[in-house]
């Protein structure tokens, strides 16, 4: 069981790393690796919600939705269940704990919408992935974008001082070329751990 | 036809209703906010319930603001002036925001939240781009640097 973790775990970290394998989660990784503290920020919130709502979404599917036959809504009632839950986590967040919506609550309506936690819930299902099992997945697939952007974010940071980026490719565009050379370098990974 | 999915749906759909009724109930306890707003010399003013985002409110009282993201924060058309009640920029902004338009206030609509009243002017940039257009001083470079009256 702990080899089967780790192994997960690493492999959503590094081999099959969710924003660099499978490009899941570009529009908040493209728009918010400008700064490497927003980057941080943003990362933080996303393992926090990706954790939380594989943990909400696995015994909603395998106890209620497959004993009741209906798999078939899984799509539409994941969907339903995390913008929900980020809802509910915000309202908690800015009613108890004002310091840490202010830190990381503001980067929670962004993640409604950011396909990666839809996306962690969908491969927990397809992989037939147990309680535990899912949660380290989930947990290893935030780690593996938040290390992905903040990645980005740094060379970013570094690129801004040197200030050599021709016109053309100001913003948007240097940073798919900075997840290109990134994406490359993670291939190294690759037969390392397979899951 | 098995009926049994509509039903789980729709208790699902249910019981995050009620939960979300209840939170709103509890948790939320802003009040009614008052939106003062500036636009071309002309003022306008309404009171909102206090929770949501400026953008969402703006948009529910019809006015017109450009955002193509829809609120996620990701396209920074959603510029206003926010004069006073908006706290501190969020780092969420400060990516779109150049030095200029921070110290003049500007923020994106989509990320401000509404707790308190608030004071705000919207930026016409049609009239300003038409003013540059007829005096012939339009000059990509320093496109934001132009004073905003």
């Amino acid at each position: 069981m702990l080899i089967s973790g780790l192994t997960i775990f690493l492999a959503a970290v590094l081999t099959h790393n969710i924003a660099l394998t499978y490009l899941l989660g570009m529009c908040p990784f493209i728009s918010l690796s400008r700064s490497l503290r927003t980057a941080t920020g943003m990362g933080f919130a996303v393992i926090f919600v990706v954790t939380l709502t594989a943990a909400i979404n696995w015994p909603i599917y395998n106890l209620i939705l497959v004993p009741a036959k209906s798999e078939l809504i899984y799509y539409i009632v994941f969907i339903i269940v995390i913008a929900a839950s980020v809802q509910l986590v915000e309202m908690i967040m800015e009613r108890f704990f004002p310091v840490l919506q202010a830190a990381f609550g503001i980067f929670l309506p962004l993640i409604t919408v950011n396909c990666t936690v839809l996306a962690v819930s969908l491969f927990m299902v397809i992989r037939n992935y147990s309680y535990t099992e899912s949660l380290i997945f989930a947990f290893g697939s935030a780690v593996g974008w938040t290390l992905a952007i903040v990645i980005v974010a740094a060379i970013n940071e570094k690129l801004k001082l040197v200030g050599d980026v021709p016109k053309g490719m100001k913003g948007p565009g240097i940073i798919m070329v900075i997840a290109g050379i990134i994406a490359l370098a993670f291939l190294g990974f690759a037969g390392m751990v397979r899951i | 036809m098995s009926f049994l999915p509509i039903i789980i749906m729709n208790s699902i759909l249910l019981v995050i209703t009620i939960l979300l009724a209840i939170a709103d109930r509890l948790l939320v306890t802003y009040g009614a906010c008052k939106i003062t707003i500036n636009q071309e010399g002309e003022m306008r003013e309404f009171t909102v319930q206090g929770g949501n985002t400026l953008l969402s409110c703006l948009i529910d009282n019809n006015m017109k603001i450009s955002s193509s993201c829809g609120g996620k924060g990701s396209c920074g058309y959603c510029k206003v002036r926010v004069t006073s009640g908006a706290g501190m920029i969020l780092p969420t902004e400060e990516i779109y925001m150049s030095r200029q338009e921070k110290l003049s206030n500007m923020r994106l609509a989509c990320q401000v939240k509404v707790k308190n009243d608030l004071e705000i002017s919207i930026p016409d940039y049609l009239t300003i781009v038409r003013q540059m257009v007829e005096n012939k001083k339009f000059d990509p470079n320093k496109r934001w640097l132009v004073t905003i009256k």
